[in-house]
């Protein structure tokens, strides 16, 4: 017996960026509308859909889907953070391998203000001591890795300019300008060592994906070779959990590495397999992914 | 109120004492089930779920884990920027997130021995000094 494959018959994104005046719904119903049509699906054509938002509200992907007459189906609202997207996607996937369904709407919509990241994570009192400011985490933890590692201010600086490259030819990228690492060095220090431009924009966007259950085609096709979630271990100080403590025990393995580990496993693949990626969780606490995925290949 | 200074209003209660004295120490909480120190101190132990938890100070001194600073004011802060921000190595081998008294990264080690200071935040309603815990460095 074959195990289930998943595979994206659509995607559609809204793209990312200020959009005043337009709502998270509207982002959101521009970017499911773009993934059914690639789907060639409609009213009836997903048995599920599973929305991911942080700061979209209560019900936020039931709005979407009222907008376009598109309700009746089970809508799963998922928050995990930076991570509610990629939840999203693992509900629906894991729900098709199971054979509940045999295609799934996947859509994630946010619409962030600007400036620091405000969290409902932390306690009012931990705003007031000034302890609730996610950049000061992502310093300690940019400082602990350049202690450890040998990695350089300089080398932090490459990620950005790397990054940016790749929203140079995305009409949906919020930054579509290329910047050199003195650039982005020379941006305003936010919290040692990590200058303004380091750090991620908050910004707005939706985008959606359409998942069915893998058919026999001689159509190449996008597969799910594997969509990993964990959550952090006690312990770590400088966890994605942002605690207030932790013990002495360097020993403690990061969530990251926990999913990712066992999203290869999951796929096959490896980190040197030049096809696979890995993507790690932003600002927002307890939680990241893995998500290596590779066209056309069976496991 | 902190108990040290009646003037004083502590962010929050429960985090730290003073002393007559001036000395202060965070209150931390030990789990009697498998021993683990955790701060503030929480209903249960964040390590083995037991709710066998008791309230201990926690040393005063310590050493320099991790630090840096803060330059622009995060929201829902009213206090002065920039401030230190980093972690603090205790004893009871725990790690501490904590203020830094030292703004200025460059001026401070990691490894360096650190003491506990209660610090003022920004004032109250009532023009009262709300306060914090803060670690600065020991001159030695
Ligand atoms: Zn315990």
């Amino acid at each position: 017996m074959t195990a289930t494959q998943v595979e994206i018959a659509g995607i559609g994104i809204h793209p990312f960026g200020r959009f005043e005046g337009r709502t998270v719904t509207e982002l959101g119903v521009a970017a499911v509308r773009a993934s059914l049509a690639e789907a060639g699906l409609g009213r009836g054509g997903f048995q599920a859909a599973f929305c991911g938002t942080a700061y979209g509200g209560v019900a936020a992907g039931h709005k979407v889907l009222d907008a376009l007459g598109m309700t009746g189906t089970p809508i799963f609202d998922v928050e995990a953070g930076c991570a509610s997207g990629a939840a999203a996607l693992i509900l629906a996937a894991d729900a098709i391998r199971a054979g509940q369904h045999d295609a799934a709407l996947v859509y994630g919509i946010e619409k962030m203000p600007k400036g620091i990241i405000r969290s409902s994570f932390f306690e009012p009192w931990r705003e007031e001591a000034g302890l609730a400011a996610t950049p000061s985490y992502f310093a300690l933890r940019a400082q602990r890795l350049m202690h450890e590692s040998g990695v350089t201010l300089d080398h932090l600086a490459r990620v950005v300019v790397k990054n940016r490259r790749n929203g140079v030819g995305n009409p949906a990228a919020m930054l579509r300008r290329e910047v050199t690492a003195a650039d982005v060095l020379a941006s305003r220090v936010v919290c040692e060592p990590l200058r303004l431009w380091m750090l991620c924009s908050p910004n707005e966007g939706a985008a959606a994906v359409v998942l069915r259950r893998s058919v026999a085609s001689s159509e190449p096709t996008v597969k799910v070779a594997a969509a990993v979630l964990r959550s952090h271990l006690p312990g770590n100080v400088l966890s994605e959990a942002t605690p207030m403590s932790g013990r002495v025990d360097d020993s403690i393995p990061a969530p990251t590495t926990l999913a990712a580990t066992s999203a290869y496993e999951t796929a096959g693949l490896g980190p040197s397999d030049s096809c696979s990626r890995t993507r790690s969780s932003g600002s927002v606490p307890g939680v990241t992914q893995a998500r290596p995925s590779r066209t056309g290949r069976r496991r | 109120m902190s108990e040290g200074s009646p003037a004083d209003v502590a962010v929050r209660e429960g985090l730290f004492t003073v002393a007559a004295d001036g000395s202060c120490h965070l209150l931390g909480g030990r789990c009697a089930r498998c021993g683990e120190h955790h701060f503030p101190r929480t209903a249960t132990c964040p390590y083995c779920s037991a709710d066998e938890v008791t309230e201990v100070p926690l040393s005063e001194t310590g050493t320099l884990f991790a630090w840096t600073a803060v330059t622009a004011p995060p929201p829902g802060y009213r206090g002065a920027v920039p401030f230190g921000f980093g972690v603090v190595e205790l004893p009871e081998r725990i790690r501490v997130i904590t203020r830094i008294s030292e703004p200025e990264p460059s001026r401070l080690r990691r490894g360096q021995t650190m003491r506990l200071e209660i610090v003022p935040l920004h004032e109250d309603e009532d023009g009262r000094p709300v306060v914090t815990y803060s670690f600065g460095p020991v001159e030695t």
